[in-house]
């Protein structure tokens, strides 16, 4: 048998609603095909928005849908899978049961998401969607706006950066179990949901200002109910829809109540229920910022996975432009909590020279990489309230804003290296310390320490170092900085904080000023 | 334009009245005289049998029903009760028509030196053997009852022949007893001895020498009777956690059915009669008084005797399938063009080596089946086992509720998981009547699919008898449908949006009408409306309906209906354009075929279902396109060939009885034609000489 030329991944969603799994061939992002898909209805997100809890006969159902799809990875031969669960598990309090379950009656290991991360994989799809029908985002700013059943994201695109980014938990089916049954056919449940939606979302607007946009982008489970209503094909790629045209729509369906809008729009009894706050909450979302067009694709958050999958194991340019679209986001995040710009750069660029240098040997990649330029960007953004013990509220920022395509473990290793940079690890006299997780240490302590020396090298917010190179030999770090400035507040600086990089990695740090 | 109503009684037949019909058309080839003798003695035991499934199931339901209080009018307005009266009324003509044949058939078989004699017409030679067969083979195994106070009337099997004795015991005193005919001893025995090839009955046999069975009883009279049994199946499905363990009990509680036929010889004895009638609770209109050899199922068996071939067809040898010459490389034979199979005239044989073949084949990943019916020792669940112990994914769908096959069917299910098939026992509430097997095999350009989808079942005996197409593809878009039919029927997936496959329930009958109203919109495009059907039976109502607004509209239908028809043709303004016709022979007809003309582009489908309501909404079904110009050529010459039958094509007349087609063209018969046919396009297409003289290897 020849050698085969494509790899088999099975990506495998764990929603709210529906339990899906498509497998692939693939070469790499541009040659692929999908050969099964499969999506089995649950009603996890009704069990979990309201108690918190899921129940053990969906636990067995659960189970069970996983085993037939672990035999259909088997028909196939499956060389890769991925798992992940979103909103309904996730709030589920017993969702450790679930997941042990699950891998004792299938051997399969679910990674469950955090919203940020569940936003940011539905947003690399639509995104790569978008990019593939030719409509970009380089001039004419682009509100992406995703609805699931839990939760709904505001990702605001300009010139192919993410200029803005929240997260809210309003999803259909919450709304829908936020209000009991007898309050949902009140009369007044109308007007009462539409100021709990305004209040919810209201800070956007805020937010937003007068910001200017050409597209809306709708995505999520809802807007294939969207599209029946609007009689569109559900299954092609993109929707363009004109702004007038949906504004028509909504002024049309405002007049009818419940029953006639089953009839009118043949929707089907079991999710008649859905209806109002769908179209309450879309009605909402266009009131946020005027927009063209309105744009609908069918990428759902399973077709995220995959790509994110394929695109990081076969194309190192989309890895790479992910990853610049990332440090934009932590720039964003930056300019608003009003950082040093240059101060950053700068401590970036030195902790780069740095890691490059030593990062083999000590285990860390491409994914450590990321995670230190965050750290350096972000590492002073606590000054922002207080100039006092700022690293503390570098932390606390950190933690409390969320940023997409940030897993929340990367997150906390980021808000911790950005206060143990500043601080001793270890150190048992503050007992304001954040807790570093024993797993974390390691990187934590790895990437502080490199950021501790980088910081100390501009420790006069100057730039005085224009270039610098690190030699390592006999465990020494030979930091040679070019500049025509006086270093001596950097010398000193960073003799006080080699320390702990000594510590940590044994080696060394001398820095050396060499004139040119 | 005035809305036609279209629900009236009088535009339908009753579903089991036109089921008597067709059994009377099978009955009736028994009287065409071109055909050799024995060949026509068969169709005496097949309408018979026919008969007794008949009443086991449609006229044992038809009692439950009015037991139950049921009260709902059939669509041709009939209660259940007035159906029940028919049918009594129908079925004693027909089984009276029955004993006419036979009775001339025997006479004929006389004729040629097959004689049927009673034991008392033997020669002394002849008596003295039977004398000692009946001491060595019979007795053994008869087991006389008596019934009086103290011994109650015994439970009879389904099916069984009985004796009912009337004795006298010494003291004058009168009571009755019973003697089984045992079903393990041959029900004909030829009588060695004789100088011409003669014949005797069991029960015949038993009669004459059971005088002394009885001790101290005199026998006075002696009538062979049988009883039929309500044998429906009743399953708790949505209760059962089980479904095997479910099906195990109720057929064990199948063998104590209600009696709901007594079929006893002709006598006068009226305390015989009421002795049965009583104790089998039978009334007077279930009880078939038969003046000749009651059960003729056991010529089946006759017929199989050495030595009466000179009577028979030539016997009949499915063909090399013309579109598979050289069938050694299946898959890539698939690849290449999809493949249409004709059985029986075309051999089942490359269905059996697909599976087989994909059992053995390194790269076939994953293998999934329906099975409905499978012969008794069917190579494909032997080929199904064998790739499940190579390790592949072997996914069976096994229908545990089809009707008398439930105990086989749980015994090779059984056999498949133990092999570590897995094997999924169907929906609930709904029978998995569609055949399909999809094969997954991993190829160097990726997956790849193939597919064999079917009218017929998965049975390589009656892909013998039955007439059933089949289609081999490759093609992608079939593939995945495939897959998702699978996924859906494993409960791993929602219904899709599906590429070519139409599946029942979910849609099978949506698109029926879809298509039927296409015809009507052609024809008021100023296009012609057309529409050729073949199916097994046709019942569903709101179908009829739609076929009656279609002819009402201009739409000409032609329906090649095996059995049950409950369309009426010749309604004024309703179904004139509609004509029904029934082809019986040698062979089953049973391939469902649908063409649409369509405005000239011309739409062909294949199914596994009936237009009946069982078959749209309660069970699993699927309808697929066929798509190759040349197939649908193919297919469409058939049909054609079946609307020139004028041998074993009978047609509907408007008042419900069908006539055979007889004119005064040429004889056509689709059936022998289409088995020609198939042996010219095999001997024509040889395998080249080169081919035929590589040697072979074994496989590994």
């Amino acid at each position: 048998m020849k050698h085969k030329n494509y790899t088999t991944f099975a990506a495998i969603h764990l929603g709210s609603e529906m339990i899906s799994m498509q497998i692939t061939e693939y070469r790499n992002t541009d040659r692929y095909k999908i050969i099964e898909r499969c999506n089995r209805r649950i009603r996890l997100g009704e069990a979990t928005f309201k108690n918190k809890i899921i129940p053990f006969k969906l636990v067995s159902e659960i189970c069970e849908i996983l085993q037939g799809f672990k035999l259909l990875m088997e028909e196939y031969g499956v060389e890769e899978y991925k798992m992940q669960a979103t909103t309904a598990v996730r709030e589920a309090s017993n969702k450790i049961f679930l997941l042990d379950q699950i891998y004792n009656k299938t051997g399969l290991i679910v990674d469950v998401v955090d919203m940020p991360m569940e936003i940011y994989t539905k947003y690399v799809a639509i995104r790569n969607t978008l990019k593939n029908a030719k409509i970009s985002s380089e001039r004419e700013g682009m509100l992406m706006m995703d609805i699931s059943s839990g939760g709904l994201g505001v990702t605001l695109v300009r010139d192919d950066r993410i200029a803005y980014q929240a997260n809210f938990h309003v999803g259909i089916i919450r709304i829908k179990e936020s209000f009991e049954r007898n309050r949902r056919e009140s009369m007044h449940f109308n007007k009462a949901l539409t100021e709990f939606l305004s209040s919810t979302i209201g800070p956007v607007r805020t937010e937003l200002g007068d910001e200017q946009v050409k597209y809306l982008v709708l995505s999520g489970t809802e807007t294939e109910l969207l599209l029946r209503m609007l009689g569109l094909d559900e299954e092609q790629l993109v929707h363009r829809i004109k702004a007038e045209k949906f504004h028509a729509f909504f002024d049309n369906m405002r007049q009818m109540n419940l029953p006639q809008l089953i009839q009118a729009y043949k929707i089907p009894e079991s999710t008649a229920e859905l209806v109002l706050p769908t179209v309450l909450l879309y009605e909402q979302l266009l009131h946020l910022i005027p927009a063209e067009e309105i744009i609908i694709t069918a990428d759902r958050f399973i077709d995220g996975m995959q790509l994110l999958h394929i695109g990081k194991k076969t194309n190192e340019a989309l890895r790479k432009s992910w990853e610049q679209e990332l440090i934009s986001l932590f720039h964003t995040i930056g300019q608003r909590y009003l950082y040093d710009k240059k101060h950053a750069q700068q401590v970036e660029r030195l902790s780069l020279i740095i890691f490059d240098k030593i990062a083999k040997s000590y285990g860390m990649g491409e994914h450590e990489r990321l995670l230190l330029r965050a750290t350096c960007i972000l590492h002073d953004i606590g000054k922002y309230i207080c100039m006092r013990s700022h690293s503390i509220y570098t932390y606390q920022l950190i933690m409390s804003t969320d940023i997409i395509g940030m897993s929340d473990n990367d997150k906390l290793i980021v808000a911790l290296a950005s206060y143990y940079h500043a601080n001793r690890l270890f150190d048992t006299t503050k007992t304001t310390a954040p807790q570093v997780p024993e797993k974390m240490v390691a990187v934590v302590a790895k990437l502080a320490a490199i950021v501790r020396l980088a910081d100390a090298l501009d420790r006069s917010y100057l730039q005085k170092i224009h270039s610098c190179s690190v030699t390592l030999r006999e465990d020494k770090l030979r930091v040679q900085a070019v500049s025509k400035e006086d270093l001596a507040l950097e010398i000193w600086t960073f003799a006080d904080k080699a320390a702990f990089f000594e510590e940590v990695y044994g080696i060394e740090p001398i820095l050396e000023r060499v004139n040119k | 334009m005035k809305k036609l109503d279209l629900t009236k009684p009088e535009y339908f037949y009753n579903r089991e009245l036109s089921w008597l019909k067709f059994n009377l058309r099978v009955l009736k080839e028994a009287m065409v005289k071109d055909r050799p003798l024995l060949e026509r003695l068969k169709f005496i035991s097949i309408s018979a049998s026919n008969l007794d499934e008949f009443f086991m199931v449609r006229v044992a339901g038809l009692w439950s029903n009015y037991d139950n209080g049921i009260e709902k009018r059939d669509a041709s307005g009939l209660s259940v009760k007035e159906q029940l009266d028919a049918i009594s009324e129908s079925a004693h003509a027909q089984v009276r028509t029955q004993t006419k044949y036979l009775m001339a058939l025997m006479a004929e078989m006389n004729a040629v030196n097959l004689h049927f004699r009673r034991v008392s017409d033997l020669s002394e030679l002849g008596r003295d053997w039977l004398e000692e067969y009946y001491r060595e083979v019979v007795y053994p195994v008869l087991t006389p009852m008596a019934v009086d106070a103290s011994r109650p009337f015994p439970f009879l099997a389904n099916k069984t022949l009985n004796l009912a004795v009337e004795l006298v015991k010494a003291d004058g005193e009168h009571s009755m007893g019973l003697i089984q005919v045992p079903s393990v001893l041959d029900r004909i025995t030829e009588v060695v001895p004789e100088a011409r090839r003669t014949f005797v009955f069991l029960e015949d046999i038993i009669a004459s020498h059971c005088n002394d069975l009885f001790k101290g009883c005199h026998i006075l009279d002696l009538v062979p009777f049988r009883v039929t049994r309500d044998s429906d199946l009743d399953i708790e499905e949505e209760d059962s956690v089980d479904l095997l363990k479910e099906v195990e009990e109720s057929l064990r509680k199948r063998k104590r059915g209600a009696a709901v036929r007594l079929e006893l010889f002709k006598t006068n004895n009226t305390r015989i009669k009421k002795f049965l009638e009583e104790n089998l609770d039978v009334t007077d209109m279930e009880v078939y008084e038969i003046n000749g050899p009651l059960d003729p199922t056991c010529f089946f068996k006759f017929i199989g005797m050495k030595g009466m071939w000179p009577w028979l067809d030539e016997p009949f040898v499915p063909q090399r399938p013309a579109e598979l010459p050289d069938d050694s490389d299946l898959f890539a034979a698939i690849r290449a063009n999809d493949i249409l199979l004709h059985h029986p005239y075309e051999s089942f044989d490359p269905v059996v080596k697909l599976v087989s073949d994909a059992a053995d084949d390194p790269q076939v990943l994953a293998i999934k089946q329906t099975l409905y019916r499978v012969s008794g020792n069917s190579p494909i669940v032997a080929a199904l086992a064998r790739a499940a112990e190579n390790g592949k994914q072997v996914t069976v769908l096994v229908e545990l509720k089809a009707r008398f096959d439930e105990e086989n069917n749980i015994l090779w299910a059984r056999r498949l998981e133990k092999a570590g098939c897995h094997v999924i026992y169907g929906l609930v509430g709904l029978k998995t009547h569609a055949k399909i097997i999809l094969i997954v095999r991993r190829e160097d350009n990726g997956i790849k699919r193939y597919l064999h989808l079917g009218t017929g079942n998965y049975n390589d005996s009656t892909a013998k008898l039955y007439t059933d197409l089949g289609l081999m593809t490759a093609n992608d878009e079939f593939g995945s449908d495939a897959s998702a039919f699978f996924n859906l029927l494993s409960g791993y997936s929602e219904p899709p949006v599906w590429n070519k496959l139409v599946m029942a329930p979910l849609g099978l009958r949506e698109k029926i009408y879809a298509l039927i109203d296409n015809e009507i919109a052609m024809v008021r495009a100023g296009k012609e409306g057309h529409i050729i059907a073949k199916m097994n039976s046709l019942i569903d109502q709101p179908v009829i309906q739609k076929l009656y607004e279609a002819s009402a509209a201009g739409v000409h239908i032609d329906l090649i209906v095996r059995g049950i028809c409950g369309l009426r043709i010749g309604i004024e303004g309703i179904s004139e354009n509609i004509t029904v016709r029934s082809i019986v022979g040698r062979q089953l007809e049973h391939s469902r075929i649908f063409w649409f003309a369509n405005g000239g582009e011309e739409q062909l489908y294949l199914s596994s279902a009936d237009w009946m309501p069982r078959n749209l909404n309660d069970r699993v079904e699927l309808f697929f396109p066929i798509e190759t110009e040349e197939h649908i050529r193919r297919i469409k010459a058939l049909l054609d060939l079946y609307l020139r039958d004028n041998v074993g094509a009978h047609m509907m007349q408007s008042n419900g009885t069908y006539r055979r087609v007889r004119n005064k063209l040429e004889p056509v018969s689709a059936q022998s034609t289409l088995y020609e046919m198939a042996q010219l396009a095999a001997a024509g297409d040889k395998l080249p000489m080169e081919k035929r003289l590589q040697p072979v290897f074994s496989r590994r």
